[in-house]
């Protein structure tokens, strides 16, 4: 008898889904190609400043648990909180009861990150892998694994231990609550513990400055790209009349990002130059707003 | 025999005034949904003592009508189950805490799944899936095949015929 193709109720998606269920991913690539179909989104696969890392390699190090604990330090709009959210569906999808818990510096910084999940969900093609429907702040899958969205406060890090810890646009957090956060996930079913970080960093001296400081220290891997990383791949631009040769020198020709070179140029002169240099290619905090801006330790102090 | 002497007439639904009917049916679901017989009474006006009667000859006749017509005992308790749903979803609607929309999504689920075993256990419903089984025909098992459907949604994308997120 011929079997239907596809069943009533099923789509390809949804089969190709279940094919990487039963068999996984052989490889990274495989891995980056099937993140791009079934989310719609292109990873840059490579960076193009020499000591940054791009987003590619952030998702496989953390979906193979290369790095269980991680720092995402990245300019704006450069794919923090949607690499964070694709992470956490491939691990709850992927690993049965791997549970999550996203904290966002805000309830609108937490939604954001829950609203690229719940978007996924929605799609006909995964219907069968929720128990339920994707409520407002929670979700369940028929793999036994939850994603569970609070606001950071002191209240929201006590309570139940999960695996997964997202800690999204963390420089807006206060000391106390990250400090007690650390201690959220805990390893079970055979799933370690992790913790990731996403953040710019805009304020001197604040917390993010302070976790990149002593990221080395407590075991997490930097994860570090700029504006430049995630450009769309530059072609048939005059490098000598364009506003971003100054940072670029012709390296976008060998981006494959997402980022609009308009929109960079757009939002390089609106923006005073050092929010630009520290929002956007992840230099040096912004001094903006500091009294003694040019204040240096090594300098002033005795 | 009854307190006259008088040999006891059999409990007949056309021996019953249309509004004690009616009291009778609302005494038994506000019964079951666990009030007091006094918090009945005063709910429906009546004295205790005539609820304590309307229960009696409810449960009489409710054991008449399910010996007599087995078929409107399943439609009551279908409508039971679908309309304890509907209060559940609509619960879950009103609430403001999302801990109190969350429970009552939960339940209107639980009567949901009593709902389909009842109607599996009397034969209503012969079958329902557990889940959409995928594992039958997959065609990702090919290798080939999942590479041309990755390489030819690739090539959509590039062309810009599938949306990507922004």
């Amino acid at each position: 008898m011929a079997v239907p193709f596809p069943h009533p109720g099923q789509t390809l998606d949804s089969m190709l889904v279940e094919f990487h269920r039963k068999h996984g991913f052989k490889s990274p690539e495989q891995l980056l190609d099937f993140c791009e179909h079934i989310w719609g989104v292109k990873i840059p696969r490579q960076s193009v400043c020499p000591d940054h890392n791009c987003l590619s390699e952030y998702i496989t190090a953390a979906f193979f648990e290369d790095d269980l604990d991680c720092v995402c330090w990245a300019n704006r709009g450069g794919g923090k909180t949607m690499g964070g959210a694709l992470v956490t569906w491939l691990d709850s999808v992927f690993k049965e009861g791997c549970e999550t818990k996203v904290l966002g510096g805000s309830g609108e910084q937490s939604m954001k990150m829950y609203g690229h999940i719940k978007r996924t969900f929605l799609n006909q093609s995964f219907q069968h892998l929720m128990v339920g429907e994707a409520l407002k702040t929670y979700s369940e899958l028929n793999t036994g694994s939850t994603i569970q969205i609070l606001t950071a406060s002191s209240k929201s890090v006590r309570g139940p231990h999960p695996q997964k810890l997202k800690l999204d646009e963390i420089d807006e957090f206060d000391d106390k609550i990250y400090e007690a956060a650390l201690l959220i996930p805990s390893s079970a079913k055979g799933i370690s513990a992790s913790t990731h970080i996403y953040s710019t960093m805009h304020k001197s001296y604040g917390l993010m400055q302070r976790v990149i400081d002593e990221a080395h220290e407590r075991g997490f891997r930097i994860f570090k790209w700029c504006v430049l990383d995630v450009l769309e791949n530059c072609e048939g631009r005059n490098c000598s009349e364009c506003d971003l040769w100054e940072e670029c020198q012709g390296r976008a020709t060998n981006a494959s990002g997402f980022f609009r070179i308009d929109d960079a140029i757009k939002h390089k002169r609106k923006v005073s130059s050092s929010t630009w240099a520290s929002e956007m290619l992840c230099y040096e905090p912004s001094q903006e707003g500091l009294i003694y801006k040019e204040f240096d330790m090594a300098l002033h102090v005795i | 025999m009854n307190d006259s002497g008088l040999p006891k007439q059999p409990l007949n639904l056309k021996n019953i005034s249309k509004p004690r009917q009616k009291r009778i049916w609302e005494a038994m679901e506000l019964w079951d949904s666990g009030m007091t017989q006094e918090e009945i009474a005063e709910r429906l006006g009546v004295s205790v003592r005539q609820i304590r009667y309307d229960l009696k000859d409810g449960m009489e006749l409710l054991g008449i009508l399910s010996q007599v017509n087995q078929e409107q005992f399943i439609n009551w308790a279908i409508r039971f189950l679908q309309r304890e749903i509907r209060q559940a979803n609509r619960s879950a609607q009103l609430f403001k805490q999302e801990n109190s929309k969350l429970g009552a999504k939960r339940l209107a689920g639980d009567f949901l799944s009593k709902l389909i075993s009842f109607m599996q256990d009397t034969g209503l419903l012969v079958k329902v899936p557990q889940r959409i089984s995928l594992e039958d025909f997959n065609p990702f098992e090919d290798p080939e095949f999942y590479q041309e459907y990755m390489d030819l949604m690739k090539r959509a994308r590039e062309k810009g015929i599938c949306k990507e997120r922004t």
